[in-house]
């Protein structure tokens, strides 16, 4: 297919699966379009085209779709259930491609399914996204092999850049939370920017090699964490909480996985300072700053016990 | 002349403004509605502050707090901008250097900040729900046609708080019509009003925090003499409260410009100087930041509220 562009919303998956998609539509030379950050716009049109009862991030995501769809040929929304048995994805992720299809009736999209469960594996995904832009199976896979390998180096990067950050000296700050969450302009950015402009080291539990993860989850746990991406997250809680001096939880309203991963944080951990914030619609930055700021001197204040007591 | 530090904390309710001497004797306070205009509230406090204080003494350094404390920062110059839990806990430290848990119920909002060998370790608000403050008492009086003063009183006279269901805002008030219909008499439902606040309080702000003595109680609610009989029966320890529980989040950022160098004697002519905001829809990007103007005798002072760099300043 010639001349054809994608469209992808900078929301959700995206967040995970970044560095893969966008070099597998390069290796086959497609032309992408990722939508800009999340802004207000963005947010309205998503809150106004979702029910009530979805969570934020996934009203931001249909804000993201709608953002793209005169902007391209096709909206690249796969169903990413799992990947691998048993490492499931929330509901409001693998129901997205179904969920774009009813809001949005006129738009193209690409989708493939990814269901270990059903023996569709991701590369057998992407020779069917090829197939739907006329490419054959051999240079499909030989463009997800190479995409793949390289967003692989930039995750070791991105783990390496963050042990680094951790021998440093200074406060730092565990943020928990969703990838999609952390990232986004409308709902995390304006944390991380908070500790960022106050000299604080920003440290996410979801940078973590993912076979470390799991395995830190089990001997912790116990048992497996049923969601893929809360399981990564308890991984890196694990291996960070003893090497910073806070612990920040960021959610969106009302988040499934959170609502029971964010409380057993709470009870579990009792040596750390933990603030707990929930975001949804409701623009109120004013009430997050106040806690941002009363937590930073909490964590100053103990930093400079601990000094004055090694004295 | 003797240095005096002024601390003001503007909360959505009402205003509060010490002055303290370099010991954080007091020298003189203020305590005012804000009605919706911080600025001209901020204006009364200094005028009274200026009044009461002793000529003896000159402010050298400002702090603000609350929730106006930037506006008012800006528009006072001053040295320390402090959130307020931090000022509350400075503010009580000065007062009971041993406290342990502070809980605090205001007009709007509640916390509770625990303390440990003087320094704050852990701290709670109110989420999305303001269940449980100030605002629901006295509407809830005035439901009743009861001042807020008789009250507390009633509510004492009541050995049998009646069950109010104390999860939400919106239930504890249609349970309380019930209850007032099936027959419970008003004091009964009062002092169960008292109670339903303690349990609120201690089942969402409190959750899970481990309250420590010495205890002591700050908002406008502590000034309601059931309220903290609840709390001492809930929790089975001494409640403290101090006749200036209120003036603590002023008292503490008074408190914290202590230890600023840059010392600028405070003009409390500045009452006769106009402050003017205006709130502008930044049209630049499709985040449309709401940003504020301050303007001081119509000379643009600060902005705030941009999200990025596209905002610019009208």
């Amino acid at each position: 297919m010639e001349g054809v562009k994608i469209g992808i919303p900078r929301a959700l998956q995206f967040y995970f699966y970044e560095d893969l998609w966008l070099g597998f539509f390069k290796n086959l030379g497609i032309e992408t379009i990722v939508s800009p950050p999340s802004n207000k716009e963005i947010v309205k049109a998503g809150v106004a085209k979702s029910i009530d009862e979805a969570c934020f991030s996934s009203k931001i995501f249909i804000g993201h779709v709608e953002w793209l769809l005169d902007k391209c040929d096709m909206i690249f929304c796969p169903r990413i259930e799992n990947s691998a048995i048993r490492e499931e994805y929330c509901t409001r992720i693998f129901g997205l491609y179904d969920l774009v299809r009813n809001t949005f009736p006129q738009a193209k999209i690409l989708n493939a399914d990814v269901n270990y469960l059903y023996r569709r594996r991701e590369a057998n995904a992407f020779e069917k996204i090829g197939e739907q832009l006329g490419f054959d199976k051999e240079t499909s896979l030989a463009a997800y092999k190479n995409a793949l390998a390289v967003a692989e180096e930039v995750k070791a990067e991105k783990i390496a850049q963050q042990d680094e950050l951790l021998t440093a000296d200074g406060a730092k700050v565990l943020i928990f939370s969703h990838a999609y969450n952390t990232y986004d302009a409308c709902i995390g950015k304006e944390i991380t920017d908070f500790f960022d402009a106050n000299g604080i080291a920003v440290i996410h539990a979801d940078i973590i090699n993912e076979a470390e993860a799991k395995k830190l989850t089990k001997e912790t746990y116990g048992k497996r964490v049923y969601w893929k991406v809360t399981a990564q997250m308890m991984g890196g809680l694990e291996k960070y909480r003893s090497k910073v001096d806070g612990i920040i939880l960021i959610s969106t309203f009302p988040c499934g996985p959170d609502s029971l991963f964010n409380e057993l944080v709470l009870r579990e951990i009792k040596d750390k300072p933990i603030l707990s914030l929930v975001i949804d619609e409701q623009d109120a930055s004013a009430g997050i700053q106040t806690r941002l700021e009363s937590f930073t001197d909490i964590i100053t204040a103990k930093r400079k016990l601990r000094k004055g007591g090694a004295k | 002349m003797k240095p005096a530090y002024l601390g003001i904390d503007i909360g959505s309710i009402s205003t509060k403004g010490v002055v303290i001497d370099a010991d954080n004797n007091i020298l003189a306070d203020s305590y005012l509605w804000t009605h919706g205009n911080p600025i001209a509230a901020v204006k009364n406090v200094l005028n009274e502050l200026s009044r009461k204080m002793d000529a003896s003494y000159t402010v050298v350094n400002t702090g603000t707090t609350g929730s106006a404390r930037k506006l008012i920062g800006v528009a006072l110059n001053a040295k320390v901008i402090k959130n307020e839990i931090t000022a509350h806990a400075m503010g009580t430290l000065a007062v009971v250097p041993d406290a342990r848990t502070i809980l605090e119920i205001g007009g709007q909002d509640s916390k509770i900040i625990l303390i440990n060998n003087g320094v704050v370790m852990d701290y709670a608000m109110n989420t999305l729900c303001a269940a449980g403050t100030g605002s629901f008492l006295s509407s809830q009086a005035k439901r009743l046609d009861l001042n807020l003063e008789d009250f507390a009183e009633l509510a004492l006279s009541s050995n049998n708080p009646t069950k109010i269901a104390a999860r939400c805002t919106v239930f504890a008030e249609s349970d309380l019509v019930h209850k007032a219909q099936i027959g419970h008499s008003k004091a009964d439902i009062v002092a169960g009003l008292c109670r339903a606040v303690v349990l609120n309080y201690l089942n969402n702000v409190g959750k899970g925090k481990q309250i420590k003595s010495p205890v002591v109680f700050q908002g406008g609610v502590s000034k309601n003499a059931a309220v903290i009989r609840e709390f001492e029966k809930e929790l089975g320890m001494p409640v403290h409260v101090d006749n200036n529980g209120h003036l603590m989040g002023a008292l503490g950022v008074a408190v914290l410009c202590k230890d600023e160098e840059d010392q600028t004697p405070f003009n409390f002519n500045i009452t006769d100087v106009t402050f003017e905001t205006k709130g502008v829809e930044c049209s630049h990007c499709p985040n449309n930041c709401e940003v504020i103007c301050v303007y001081k005798d119509g000379i643009l002072l600060d902005a705030w509220g941009n999200k990025c760099e596209h905002g610019t300043q009208k």
